[in-house]
């Protein structure tokens, strides 16, 4: 396995979500890229009962000299790709580091106790500007809200893959990406998903060039 | 994906598989003839996939009623010569149990591989624990692969030996093996053809005395395991200090050494052969050390075999300190003998040993930032699916108890439905145990009349746990005039494990029509009363629960709605949806009804309008919603 | 009357758990946590409304007597310190005329319940457009349902006490879309629920215009209809009940078992009821306990009274005066149960945690009872 040389061995991503958004896609379309360009790669996931709307999270490791386990020591994830505000702030507390890029889905999945009544979802404003001042990178993607300009909000998980392609922060190219979503989802699908796929890019590159503005 | 690359891509090729992918490989690799499993998670994708690529091998695979069937139909191929495999998770093993410490004694012939994936810390399990110890109570050789392409190794391998020793081997694989993806080099698949051969004059049989027959194959099974590349070490050839590791400790141990940069003053020993244990290999291997570490998920087991070993030999080893498990040293957040290990509990270890810093790549976030962060992050609980029947079922009995007034109990059982214990199920169960469970302790409690129990029972099973687990209480019950309610959520899959079909799914293992065993059949021909129930049709159903409740003795009552991910999945659903302007929210007469309580995840709170609306990217059309409504502001489009 | 600050917990405490629920049904079908399957009623889930509607209606939560006679009668209404010891009359509560009375024979032919007063008014009202519904029990006495009646044959086929306590007043939150004016025949704390309901606008409470109560001295639990039916007794078309044997009839055949048997089945609520003689509703009609074939008649308000005199002049109904030897047994019978209730209230009062201080009533009508 030889690819471009990693600035950091290993990269290690979280991927993170509630069950049934598409985090098991997710890592096996991040883990065959990383395949395509010749890295090394594991990934650890949770299905079965987390799957039914509890908090899911795979570990996605790329390394090129010695192999690693599928699960991320604390403190070490340098990107986290979450699907749902909550989740990807509970992931930062246990594996973010003052480095890591955060790329988030700004659409709020409300867990029962807070449906319930007996706990209370945080502000998403105060809740970014608390990450923001923790970590290098706050990516806030309306990931829902573009898939569901496709007529598909499920899709949002393909338009975070495509502004995980666009944040640059791992070493994949888009044609990479896109290569292998034509791959792992189904022919009727493609099309739907590689749109979103680019959402997700352009979306992103947006957000950078403003940043970079001010 | 993973199951097409098993099938398409050509010896030495590299692919990503996940570990139960791998396995699958592995027996394909090995010619398997004989395949067959209970579902459970996270074991069940090595025999889905089995499943879709046995046609284009042509071998036999079936999803079995329950494990120790599924295990006694892979020896009835073994004793035929053939190679089979049977895999279930950790708490299936139970279930078969009895049938494999009966069979080992008596040995076989074809190639008997069993794979048993264990879930330490519980990702998809009621209890966590670790099936080694079974393998060893039952005299089965136990191979343990630490990584995706070992489990394709091991599984390829176990078939080997369990023809050279003529007895079962197990593969133990945890969740973290089966369920992580990695790349592996494939091999070639065996072309050979084998017939059927079962002669007149074989016989296995289980008696005491073939129990030194057994103690034979193990030593020839320690024999091979003292040559075996899956035992190897790592790191600093000779160390005063040595990690002892199995399974997925090895790569966790390994990063946590070279990340503390031990390598040359650490030793890493990897044992892929956990029972029996190769003596001399380590015996080797503790001979000149000082302390030893053990790193293993999720119990010691191989700490308490290498203690025993070193008990009988420490005239010659000298004095060693040990630290494991056992000994309390090795210890995750849940404690020493439960959780998941991972690299940070080794480094913890090995820093407080060694006295080497551990020097983390970047800046840490301060404890200050993460406790303020996760003071504001409530805690996410499990929730059943939108459209869930099982949510219409529990809201079904809820009521029905409620109605009835005399502080019904309900035993539940295990499935999507073990939900029913908490939040998401109206925390409806009394009781929460095994497979059948439910409806045993429901029997025994019924015969409390005579203590002054009077209470009405109810148990809730699942239609895969019924053909499963159920059946003989039932039977118990209808014998000893046990009185109590049996009420079956029949969704017509198996659908915590991935979907896989049932007895009464109407499908086989690959796919073909198969007879449908009807459950309201088999609850007849016993002399029940059987009733079956639309569980969306609410009050109906409440009514019947009620009826059923009241008449003496079993019943057993069928609610019936098929499991909304396969709905969602197959039928175009109808829309639903709120006329807000109806809605009641806050007010007496709602309380938020359909978010707060009813809690269907499409049910959402619209913060806006202050009013109920519906999530249309999830919501699956079951409409039960619609009647349960008290402002009757729900509607199916169209109807509003 | 200001506002009860009690919502669904406290009903629950006070009322579900405390076994007073009268099965009223005012509580039911308004909201989704308290459901009625037949005669049962519960709170199914526990809701958290701290100013509840279910609490405001239930007839076994503060319940102002005093204030909802002076809303139904007006100035015809009771003041208790005005009546000294001889005021005996006070306890059948405001009446304008007392009968004995049975349909007349221009009612039509049907089975009524002794005289068949209930019916023939309620068909004469509903014949005449005085009301456009009426919500009945309806079924056998071992097959109640709740009926919306709103055609004279739907009225036909719901004669017959049932002596089962049954939520009818549920339907008040459903289906009364296509009604505008309806009648009611109900057990006492019916009635009263319904004069709370209409004091807080509840469901279609205001489309009550005319309640006829029943005397009422106890009405049976959700236990009593399985022993109907373990007794095969199921399919019985008319129950009586007398003073110490119960009359089952089906077809021509009478089967009879002690009263002493079904007094199990007796709603632990109905030891609390102050009011057995329906004191707010329009009319109120009973069994003579002595004359068969006909009825007891008290007319109470204004628009009862109307009733009443038109039904006399179309010959609907017939009546004679009420015997006066028999009256001081009437009032005799009301006036113990009213002051068992008060000293078992009174006994209640005094004991920790009560929950059973429901009812409000002036000192002068206390004093009135409890020195009698």
């Amino acid at each position: 396995m030889q690819g471009e040389t990693l600035l950091k061995e290993p990269v290690n991503l979280i991927i993170t979500g509630v069950g049934g958004q598409g985090n098991i896609l997710v890592s096996e379309i991040v883990a065959q890229a990383g395949c395509r360009q010749k890295y090394n790669v594991v990934v650890g996931e949770s299905y079965g009962l987390s799957q039914r709307g509890g908090a899911v999270s795979s570990h996605v490791r790329l390394f090129q000299h010695q192999e690693y386990g599928p699960i991320i020591p604390a403190a070490e994830a340098d990107v986290i790709l979450g699907f749902e505000p909550l989740e990807a702030a509970r992931q930062v507390v246990d594996y973010g580091h003052k480095n890591s890029c955060l790329i988030i889905n700004s659409h709020p999945v409300y867990p029962i106790g807070v449906l319930r009544g007996k706990n209370k979802y945080p502000s998403l404003e105060l809740l970014f500007k608390k990450l923001r001042e923790m970590v290098a990178e706050v990516l806030i993607i309306p990931a829902t809200k573009l898939a569901s300009q496709l007529g598909e909000a499920m899709v949002q998980n393909v338009v975070m893959v495509g502004a995980l392609a666009g944040s640059g922060c791992l070493p994949f190219r888009a044609d990479t990406f896109v290569d292998v979503i034509k791959k792992v989802v189904p022919p009727k699908a493609r099309a739907l998903n590689e749109k979103a796929f680019y959402l997700g890019l352009e979306e992103v590159q947006k957000i950078k060039s403003f940043n970079l503005s001010k | 994906m993973g199951w097409q690359d098993i099938v398409r891509e050509e010896s030495g090729k590299q692919v990503l598989l996940n570990g139960n992918e791998a396995m699958a490989r592995g027996a394909l690799e090995a010619g398997v003839h004989f395949v067959s499993a209970y579902p459970g998670s996270p074991s069940s994708e090595v025999t889905d996939v089995l499943a879709q690529v046995s046609e284009n091998f042509n071998f036999y695979v079936e999803w079995s009623a329950n494990e120790i069937v599924a295990l006694e139909g892979a020896a009835g191929a073994s004793f035929a010569g053939l190679r089979a495999l049977c895999t279930m998770k950790a708490d299936g093993l139970n279930v078969a149990f009895d049938f494999l410490t009966s069979m080992n004694l008596g040995g076989c012939q074809g190639g008997l591989v069993l794979v048993v994936a264990d879930d330490p810390f519980g990702h998809s399990s009621l209890k966590e624990y670790d099936s080694r110890f079974l393998a060893a109570a039952a005299w089965v050789p136990v191979l343990e692969p630490s990584t995706v392409q070992e489990a394709r190794d091991m599984v390829k391998w176990a078939f080997y030996l369990s023809e050279q020793i003529k007895g079962p081997v197990m593969v133990r694989s945890v969740t973290r093996v089966s369920h992580s993806r990695g790349i592996i080099t494939l091999g070639d698949i065996e072309q050979t053809v084998r017939e059927a051969d079962f002669r007149p004059t074989r016989q296995f049989h289980t008696f005491a005395r073939f129990h030194q027959e057994v103690r034979e194959r193990l030593k020839q099974a320690e024999e091979l395991f003292a040559v075996s590349p899956f035992n190897f070490s790592f790191g600093a050839e000779k160390a005063d200090l040595t990690i002892f590791t199995c399974g997925t400790g090895w790569l966790y141990a390994k990063e946590a050494l070279t990340s503390l940069q031990l390598e040359d003053q650490v030793k890493i020993v990897r044992l892929g052969t956990s029972f029996p244990l190769p003596q001399q290999f380590i015996l080797s291997h503790l001979n000149g050390v000082k302390k030893v570490i053990f790193i293993e998920e999720t119990r010691p087991f191989l700490e308490e075999k290498v203690l025993a070993l070193y008990a009988l030999h420490n005239e010659n080893l000298g004095q060693i300190k040990f630290y494991g498990k056992a000994t309390g040293h090795v210890s995750g957040i849940r404690g020493p003998e439960c959780g998941e290990m991972n690299t940070d509990i080794v480094r913890e270890v090995l820093v407080r040993l060694t006295g080497r810093p551990y020097h983390v790549p970047t800046v840490s976030l301060t404890k200050e930032e993460k406790k303020s962060l996760q003071a504001s992050l409530p805690p996410r609980d499990y929730m059943l699916c939108p459209g869930c029947p099982h949510r219409a079922s529990f809201w079904v009995v809820k009521s029905a108890l409620a109605l009835e007034g005399n502080n019904g109990i309900v035993t539940g059982d295990i499935g999507c439905y073990s939900m029913g214990a908490m939040e998401t199920g109206f925390n409806l169960f009394n009781t929460l145990h095994c497979m059948g469970a439910g409806a045993g302790i429901a029997g025994g409690l019924s015969k409390l009349g005579s203590y002054g129990f009077k209470q009405p029972i109810v148990t809730l099973v699942g239609d895969s746990t019924f053909y499963h687990a159920v059946i003989p209480a039932l039977i118990n019950g209808r014998w000893n005039k046990a009185n109590y309610l049996c009420i079956v959520l029949d969704n017509g899959v198996t659908a915590m494990t991935g979907h896989q079909p049932h007895p009464g799914s109407g499908k086989n293992a690959v796919g073909k029509e198969a007879e449908v065993i009807s459950i309201e059949e088999i609850a007849k021909s016993f002399g029940f009363m059987v009733k079956v129930s639309d569980p969306f049709r609410c009050t109906e159903a409440i009514q019947d629960v009620l009826e059923f409740i009241r008449m003496p003795g079993l019943k057993v009552l069928i609610l019936r709605q098929p499991c909304a991910l396969v709905v969602s999945r197959e039928q175009k659903r109808r829309k639903v949806i709120v006329r807000q302007e109806l809605c009641r929210g806050d007010a007496c007469g709602c309380m938020r009804f359909c978010t707060a309580v009813w809690g269907c995840p499409a049910n959402v709170w619209d913060k806006e309008r202050e009013a109920a609306a519906i999530d249309p990217a999830i919501c699956v059309g079951c409409g039960v919603c619609i009647d349960l409504c008290p402002a009757g502001a729900i509607f199916w489009e169209g109807d509003e | 009357m200001k506002a009860l600050p009690k919502g669904a917990p406290q009903l629950k405490e006070e009322v579900f758990e405390s076994g007073l629920c009268t099965a009223c049904g005012g509580c039911v079908g308004y909201c989704p946590y308290i459901k009625a399957i037949a005669d049962r009623v519960a709170m199914i889930y526990p809701c958290n409304c701290e100013e509840g509607q279910c609490y405001q209606v239930c007839p076994r939560t503060l319940t102002d007597l005093p204030f909802f006679r002076a809303r139904v009668f007006g100035e015809r209404a009771l003041e208790f310190d005005k009546f000294n010891q001889d005021g005996l009359e006070v306890v059948l509560g405001v009446s304008r005329a007392l009968y004995f009375a049975r349909a007349g024979t221009a009612a039509g032919n049907f089975q009524g319940q002794y005289g068949g007063v209930t019916t023939a008014l309620v068909r004469y009202a509903l014949a005449t457009g005085k009301i456009d519904g009426a919500l009945l029990v309806g079924g056998k006495p071992a097959q109640p349902r709740p009926v919306l009646a709103t055609t004279l044959q739907q009225v036909e086929a719901s004669t017959g006490t049932k002596y089962a306590a049954f939520p009818t007043l549920s339907m008040l939150y459903q289906s009364t879309q296509n009604t505008s004016c309806l009648g009611l025949v109900g057990r006492p704390c019916q009635v009263t629920a319904l004069r709370k309901m209409q004091q807080v606008g509840a469901g279609a409470a205001g489309q009550v215009k005319l309640a006829i109560g029943l005397f009422c001295f106890w009405s049976l639990g959700p236990e009593f209809i399985p022993w109907l039916i373990g007794k095969e007794l199921g399919l019985i078309d008319k129950m009586d009940v007398t003073v110490d044997e119960v009359l089952f009839q089906k077809g021509e055949e009478v089967i009879r078992q002690s009263l002493a048997e079904i007094r199990s089945f007796i709603k632990p609520s109905c030891q609390l009821c102050y009011d057995p003689v329906a004191e707010l509703a329009d009319l109120t009609v009973g069994s003579t306990e002595c004359e068969a074939g006909w009825n007891t008649l008290l007319v109470r308000s204004r628009d009862g009274e109307d009733l009443v005199k038109e039904a006399l002049q179309q010959g609907i109904l017939e009546v004679k005066p009420y015997p006066k030897e028999r009256l001081p047994l009437l009032k005799q019978a009301v006036l113990a149960k009213k002051q068992r209730v008060l000293q078992a209230l009174k006994a209640e009062e005094e004991r920790e945690n009560s929950r059973v201080g429901y009812l409000n009533l002036s000192p002068a009508e206390i004093n009135f009872y409890l020195k009698l």
